[in-house]
């Protein structure tokens, strides 16, 4: 093992964590809002990442319009699901809404992910690159897409940080998840943020989905580990942290990729690298049940 | 403050019939409760624990469907968006607002983690496509009150007590409300600065609101009440001007609190 093997995974770990802060911020956007944890998550991603494919290969979209487009269409799906299959959350004569959104999302999950073997086959398909090539410094070898894919992510995320602090909608975003009883106080209707929260988080995952394609190429089931990794996120940045969430990502995509590069047994390192992230997650939650960057609870009164 | 202040209207502006609500099926915490709020005055709601004061409160803003009764706002009954609920027509909570009805609940409302000046900002959310106007709005609600503007960066939650219970006001303040809907003000709150807040609310009623107060502080609301409902068990047991109870308080609180429930009266 070289110091060059260590920064390219170094590397790697930093473009796979801004792509696992992408999907798991959405999570953390959809738990703060609707008090549930979204187990399609990943499958939104699945979607996001074949509706690019498709814009791309049907409609001769450029990769990056291509994202767009489906971080738009994979908003309004979500819009649609959210409104057909959450709103007896809302309701408050429904008894066990924990229950009734994990069973739920967990259906939905299934669904899509056999809905997508059905339409777009079991077989992996790979999008045309971002910017085909690969950049050299050194003996660091890192490919093009990984690095656009890296800095779209990170972007992305930006923009949403932007969204949350510095506009009102962002803001009252923010205030519903606080306390729905204290937005509908000041005349939010705290029920068109289940909806939006939903639509972006979804939407995250679409454009997280299309990053990854060209490099990792499509596949059916590729949604059910990111659903694992979003949930273990979730819980180490604290439950409904964007910030903690965004932190987590990176700081999970790095421990994973340093595992497997310092992993005695080369041959075996990749098959474990799920398990040393879950690892982390039990050592952290030993020493700090909150997460890392749980919210320090503010009180009125 | 800045609305002119109008002379106590003839006509209440809330008027509030009959209403039964509760919180469970088949169990009714408010049976039958008639009150009224006018511009310019005081009125307030005592009665001991558990009478369904709070509940009323809840009900009046739509926190809580009622089973019966008829809510009338501006002469404009509170009508029906929907149609689907059990009950009266009436609106949701987060279309009060809108209608003139402010409601400052007994713990405050605030965004803990939000600023000051954010949560003032979200008072005004049903102007929030006119920025010129929140910007005064804001400006306006600093120069009410300076103490908040001196923390306008700091988070909503690490203010103290009476600093939150301003901020509340000030933010209710963003929308020009007519009718307030104030439920113990000064639960939790250091001694000190009751005083205030009873000022605040009294010159909100003196700039031409109306305020419907529930108060344990029976004292300190009877110093500042118009008129005065007794609540007991679901219901208004008695009712008046203050005059009309006389300004000894604690024999108001003997007589009417502490009788035994057959001294119904009109």
């Amino acid at each position: 093992m070289t110091w060059d093997y260590v920064f390219i995974q170094v590397a790697n770990g930093a473009v796979i964590g801004i792509i696992y802060a992408l999907i798991a911020v959405g999570v953390t956007l959809i738990f703060s809002i609707l008090k549930i944890v979204n187990f399609a998550h990943g499958d939104l991603y699945m979607l996001g990442g074949y509706c690019a494919y498709y814009v791309i290969t049907l409609l001769g979209v450029p990769p990056l319009g291509a994202m767009f487009v489906s971080m738009a269409v994979i908003f309004a799906l979500a819009i649609i699901l959210e409104r057909l299959l959450l709103t007896p959350l809302y309701d408050d004569a429904t008894e066990r809404k924990d229950e009734y959104g994990l069973i739920v999302t967990f259906g939905l999950a299934f669904f899509l992910r056999n809905v997508a073997v059905m339409v777009f086959g079991p077989f992996p398909l790979k999008p045309p690159s971002f910017i085909p090539g690969v950049q050299r410094l050194g003996g660091l070898v890192i490919t093009n897409d990984r690095l656009f894919a890296g800095g779209v992510g990170i972007v992305l995320i930006g923009a949403l940080l932007w969204f949350m602090h510095r506009t009102i909608w962002g803001q009252a975003l923010d205030a519903v998840s606080q306390s729905r009883e204290s937005a509908a106080i000041v005349g939010i209707n705290a029920r068109r943020f289940n909806s939006v929260a939903f639509g972006i988080g979804a939407a995250l995952a679409a454009a997280a989905g299309a990053l990854i394609a060209p490099i990792f190429s499509l596949a059916p089931d590729m949604g059910v580990l990111p659903n694992i990794h979003a949930f273990v996120i979730v819980i180490l940045g604290g439950m409904g942290s964007v910030g903690g969430s965004i932190l987590a990502g990176l700081l999970l995509g790095e421990a994973e990729n340093l595992f497997t590069a310092f992993f005695p047994d080369p041959t075996r390192a990749l098959a474990y690298t799920n398990a040393f992230g879950l690892l982390v997650l039990m050592v952290v939650l030993v020493f700090r049940p909150q997460g890392l960057f749980g919210r320090r609870h503010l009180r009125m009164e | 403050m800045a609305t002119a202040s109008a002379a106590p209207a003839p006509s209440p502006w809330l008027v509030a019939r009959d209403l039964v609500a509760g919180y469970l099926p088949g169990i009714d915490i408010l049976r039958g409760v008639s009150v009224e709020a006018a511009r310019g005055q005081v009125r307030c709601v005592l009665g001991p624990n558990g009478t369904g004061k709070s509940t009323l409160l809840k009900a009046l803003f739509g926190f809580l469907d009622l089973r019966q009764g008829e809510i009338r706002l501006g002469g404009e009954a509170a009508s029906a968006t929907s149609p689907h609920k059990l009950g009266p027509p009436r609106l949701e909570p987060h279309e009060m607002g809108r209608q003139g009805v402010a409601y400052l609940p007994q713990r405050p409302s605030l965004f803990p983690h939000l600023s000051v000046e954010v949560n003032l900002r979200l008072g005004a959310w049903r102007y929030r496509g006119d920025r010129k106007r929140v910007e005064e709005l804001v400006a306006r609600a600093c120069e009410q009150f300076p103490v908040l503007a001196e923390r306008r960066r700091q988070a909503a939650g690490t203010l103290s007590g009476g600093q939150q219970r301003q901020l509340e006001i000030a933010r209710s303040l963003m929308q020009d409300p007519v009718l307030f809907l104030i439920d113990e003000p000064t639960a939790g709150i250091e001694p000190r600065v009751t005083g205030m807040i009873y000022d605040l609310i009294k010159s909100l009623a003196a700039d031409g609101k109306a305020i419907l107060l529930v108060d344990q502080n029976i004292k300190r609301a009877l110093e500042i009440a118009d008129y005065v409902y007794v609540m007991r068990t679901g219901t208004v047991l008695s009712q008046g001007s203050r005059a009309e109870f006389g300004g000894d308080t604690e024999a108001l609180v003997a007589r009417w609190l502490y009788a035994s429930g057959d001294t119904r009266q009109e």
